[in-house]
């Protein structure tokens, strides 16, 4: 089978979330072509390079989202520029009104003229190549938006925009818009796909939506962040003015709706994501929540050597219970609240010590905030020493992930007896999920997907309440046969739900299923007598179509190199 | 807010229906409220509902007008009966009329009351003052809800649905937070050419006035002018991404500036080929090169300080059109004044014919630097053509072409007025002076 995978900002970009999954997801299906279709968001990520693809990857197409469109291709003719601009008149006051919406204009009808809108701005793409852009940038779009803006009905903010943000919002837009501009729906490129999976909401899905309209390819949707959403807290921290504020996230919230109402099948990654597709419009029969799948082999060591643990009883003897965090330092992480927790915990337990395992900080923030707990850290706490003569020690510590005490992230969670997640807010709780394959027990922030991530194999106490988070962790500590067994528990959890092996044999049954449901009808649609040929591409004919070397035994249970 | 004991219970005062119920209570007059409140505290919903359970009324933005009756509805009095127990003073947020709130949340029987609003959603409302009064809509709001780490369960301890619910509630009783007004970036007004694009651009017209004074070295001079020309056009407010050929047009116009009616002269029969009579126009020309970068970069600050103020397209268009013509008229007097003070230095000197050249190119490089090279190219390559056309007259049998100095001054200036038509037309559009 070949998938076209529509993707943004990630794969194939070596900088760029979700581009570990969608690295995984590709070498898990070894059996199907991929064509990866790449949208590049900044010039930060062109600038990181690229992944090596492996050789399933058929070809990488790229287009960037930022910069200056491509110069314009050279102009018909007078007359055929005024038809294009008439065409693209029309088609982009369909959009325009349903970005400012108004009075007049109800939900439905809203989205009746966003997609109206958009598919007559992808037919305009496709008969004049390389003119959408100027358009979208030059004065008829801006004369729309402001008629638009002006309508009847329409939100005040959007009453009084200005020329400004007319400006800003039609450069944005253009920026978002440029997929329809690619030249990806010829029967070669996403003609030839016979599923298209966008692996982000938002802009990624525009060539879906193109390639179902104009090649018949089934599109999946999936999305383990909410694109809508994240564009609003983008543009928010970016400090754009309100109206384009207003008009974007429009933008983003209908491409979600009509590429949800197009789409075969929708899979989130955790049940927060799922009521915001569900918020925008997605349909619940045809949503299938998909975990991200982790690599597991990384902790496998760990996970064994605790499992191996909690048989022999060894969790009993311990002179220093040590809570453990392991994470990117950040102030959502709420690693405040963990210091005043673990500051109760050492009023109940004199020997407790908190071991705080970093990623190396990426950027300022980060780095300011990690520095100002470790003020905080000291002034809660005062080193001490076991007696007059040794050299005194503090008994929170911050080591970064690599540094000699935890070389490898196993080894920092294998280094607490409990690891505590104290997020204020969170998404899809990776590091939680990876305590989880060492076998560690946990005590967590009810944020995010938290509970639905930890089920009943951990502690769950409220945000930002670092009394419930200490008494917790106590109960942890001092219960080590508890400990264990939920340390178990989780493990088990985790190796059932949220491994590559389950998350890529979702995926392999995904394609299947809507490969069966929504066959791409492929020309000719007649045979010689005239009859028409149903079930000539049977969901059969595209199954595995080669030998793909399987591995002899389960990632997970491969044991990890050790270091010289 | 709760830390505050004055503050709360100068809320809850405010929140306290007017007493509705049978036995009227002693009245405790409280003092005035002295702490002061963020303005969005000051216009609670709970407040205007003489008794529970209208809270969802006052949700909506509906209730707006009742405002100034609230006000004067709630009285500044505190029931202190027995029977009136602080927390079933509390207006509910939600719609279950004759339902008593049994107090804030899960709060343990035994555990001390930490003594809050009555309305458990104005305190997220003080909480997220600055987020909330600065959305654009509900959705915004439930996005940086979560984002501070407010989930479904809370909305729910507030009696929501979920975060959406909680955030329409919020995005309908928080005022929006005042818009500043734009205005015009003051400090792009200020155009100044730095020392070295000030040098470029004077570059060409020393060379020229340089080549005037020794006709020996004319040939190098030039060469050199030619060069410094292209070199002090790659910079400055006169820069351009491409040109759509116009730089050809724009040689041949100047080389028909500087020999073309002389070469009229000489192939009419009408005298000699003379090729020093052009310099003194030219170097004026050249000169010009400088003020004409100041006066584009003036308009171009200019034309985009006014974005940002103009509440529409058209009001843009007007505001532009004087500036333009200030500029081109700026630029007109500039060069005119120029080539009189090299007619005065020179003895005499050709004034028509490189005034509407000058005021030609100018206008054709404001087109092309604002996004219309192709226009730009189109008018410069017309003025060309008509200019060798004339040549060709000239050089036919008959001698039937005018004086060069009138061909040049007749051609350029039709050229010209017809691009300063056009510039009127696009330049006074928004989308030519977006910023790159």
């Amino acid at each position: 089978m070949r998938i076209g995978l529509l993707t943004e900002g990630g794969y194939p970009y070596a900088r760029g979330e979700g581009g570990a999954w969608c690295d995984r997801l590709v070498r898990g299906l070894a059996h199907h072509d991929f064509d990866v279709y790449a949208l590049s968001r900044s010039p930060r990520t062109d600038s990181a390079g690229e992944v090596e693809t492996p050789p399933q990857v058929r070809r990488v197409r790229h287009e960037r989202l930022w910069g200056e469109p491509a110069p314009e291709a050279p102009r018909a003719g007078r007359s055929a520029a005024k038809a294009q601009r008439a065409a693209f008149r029309t088609a982009f006051r369909d959009l325009a009104a349903a970005l400012a919406g108004g009075a007049a204009v109800g939900q439905a009808e809203r989205a009746d003229r966003f997609a109206t809108g958009l598919y007559a701005l992808a037919d305009l793409a496709v008969d004049a190549p390389g003119a959408l852009p100027a358009l979208l940038r030059g004065d008829d779009a801006l004369a729309e938006l402001e008629a638009a803006c002006r309508a009847p009905g329409v939100r005040p903010v959007l009453g009084d925009i200005v020329v400004t943000e007319l400006l800003i919002t039609a450069d944005l837009l253009e920026r978002q818009l440029r997929p329809l501009s690619a030249p990806w729906y010829g029967p070669e490129e996403l003609g030839a796909a016979d599923v298209c999976h966008a692996v982000s909401g938002g802009t990624a899905t525009l060539p879906g939506l193109l390639g179902k309209r104009f090649c018949g390819a089934p599109l999946i949707v999936t999305e383990y962040t909410v694109r809508a959403r994240e564009a609003l807290l983008a543009h928010r921290a970016a400090g754009l003015p309100p109206a384009v504020r207003v008009l974007l996230g429009d933008h983003y919230r209908l491409l979600a709706g009509e590429s949800y109402r197009q789409a075969a099948l929708i899979t989130p990654g955790s049940t927060h994501v799922r009521r915001w597709q569900e918020r925008c419009g997605a349909p619940r029969e045809r949503m299938r929540t998909i975990h991200p799948g982790i690599d597991a082999g990384r902790f496998a060591g760990a996970g064994a050597a605790a499992e191996a643990a909690a048989q022999a009883d060894e969790q009993a003897a311990h002179s220093d219970p040590t809570v453990a965090w392991v994470g990117r330092a950040d102030p959502a992480k709420d690693l405040i609240a963990l210091l005043h927790a673990f500051h109760a915990i050492r009023g109940e337990e004199p020997q407790a010590r908190l071991r705080i395992f970093h990623l190396r900080a990426a950027d300022e923030r980060s780095s300011g905030y990690l520095d100002h707990c470790r003020t905080l850290a000291a002034q809660l706490f005062p080193d001490e020493a076991a007696d007059a003569h040794a050299v005194g020690e503090n008994p929170v510590s911050f080591e970064e992930i690599g540094s000699p005490g935890a070389p490898e992230p196993a080894d920092a969670y294998a280094a607490g007896d409990v690891v505590v997640l104290s997020s204020g807010a969170e998404g899809f709780p990776l590091s939680l999920v990876e305590a989880m394959f060492c076998g560690r027990p946990t005590v967590s922030t009810d944020v995010g997907a938290v509970r639905e991530v930890i089920g009943g194999t951990g502690l769950v106490v409220p945000p930002r309440n670092p009394k419930a988070l200490a008494d917790a962790a106590l109960d942890l500590l001092r219960g080590p046969e508890r400990a264990a067994r939920l340390g178990a528990a989780a493990r088990e959890r985790a190796l059932a739900l949220f491994t590559v092996a389950t998350c890529v044999d979702a995926f392999r049954d995904s394609y299947l299923d809507v490969v069966a449901h929504h066959p791409v009808r492929r020309l000719p649609l007649l045979d010689a007598q005239g009859a028409p040929r149903p079930f000539t591409t049977p969901a059969e004919s595209l199954s595995p179509s080669r030998l793909a070397p399987t591995p002899s035994h389960p990632s997970w249970t491969r044991i990890p190199a050790t270091r010289p | 807010m709760s830390a505050d004991p004055t503050a709360t219970e100068a809320l809850l005062t405010r929140l306290t229906p007017a007493p509705a119920f049978d036995d009227p209570p002693t009245l405790v007059p409280i003092p005035d409220p002295a702490p002061p409140r963020p303005p969005g505290a000051e216009r609670g919903a709970g407040t205007d509902a003489p008794g529970p359970g209208a809270g969802t009324a006052a949700a909506s933005p509906g209730s707006e007008p009742a405002a100034p009756a609230r006000t004067a509805a709630a009285p500044r009095h505190r029931p202190a009966g027995p029977g009136h127990p602080a927390p079933a003073l509390g207006a509910e947020s939600i719609s279950q009329p004759g339902r008593v709130p049994a107090g804030l949340g899960a709060a343990p029987a035994g555990a001390p009351r930490r003594r809050g609003p009555a309305d458990p959603v104005r305190a997220v409302m003080h909480r997220h003052q600055a987020m909330v009064a600065g959305a654009v809509d509900a959705w915004e709001i439930a996005a940086g809800l979560e984002a501070y780490g407010v989930n479904d369960g809370e909305a729910r301890r507030l009696r929501h649905r979920d975060v959406f619910g909680l955030a329409e509630e919020l995005f309908a009783r928080v005022p929006r937070a005042v818009r500043v007004a734009a205005v015009g970036e003051r400090g792009a007004r200020r155009v100044r050419l730095g020392g070295r694009a000030t040098a470029l651009h004077l570059l060409p017209g020393a060379g020229c006035v340089l080549a005037a004074g020794l006709p020996v070295a004319a040939a190098p001079v030039a060469v050199v002018v030619a060069v410094a020309l292209w070199a002090a056009l790659r910079g400055g407010p006169l820069r351009i991404a491409h040109g759509a050929g116009a730089a050809l047009w724009t040689y041949g116009l100047l080389g028909f500036a500087l020999y073309g009616p002389q070469a009229v002269t000489a192939l009419g029969g009408r005298g000699r080929f003379d090729t020093g009579a052009g310099t003194a126009g030219f170097a004026a020309l050249a000169l010009s090169l400088a003020p004409a970068a100041v006066l584009a970069g003036w308009f171009a600050a200019a034309a985009r300080a006014q974005l940002a103020p103009s509440h529409g397209l058209a009001d843009f268009a007007d505001a532009v059109r004087p500036r333009l013509a200030a500029a081109l008229a700026g630029y007109a007097a500039v060069l005119v004044a120029l080539l009189l003070l090299a007619a005065a230095m020179a003895g005499s000197a050709p004034l028509a014919g490189p005034a509407a050249l000058g005021v030609l190119l100018f206008t054709a490089r404001l087109l092309a630097v604002h996004g219309h090279p192709a226009s730009a190219a189109a008018g410069l390559a017309a003025a060309c053509a008509a200019e060798a056309l004339t040549l060709v007259l000239a050089a036919a049998p008959g001698h039937l072409a005018p004086s060069g100095g009138t061909a040049e001054a007749a051609v350029c200036g039709a050229a010209a007025a017809v691009l300063a038509a056009q510039a009127f037309r696009l330049l006074a559009r928004a989308a030519a002076h977006r910023r790159h």
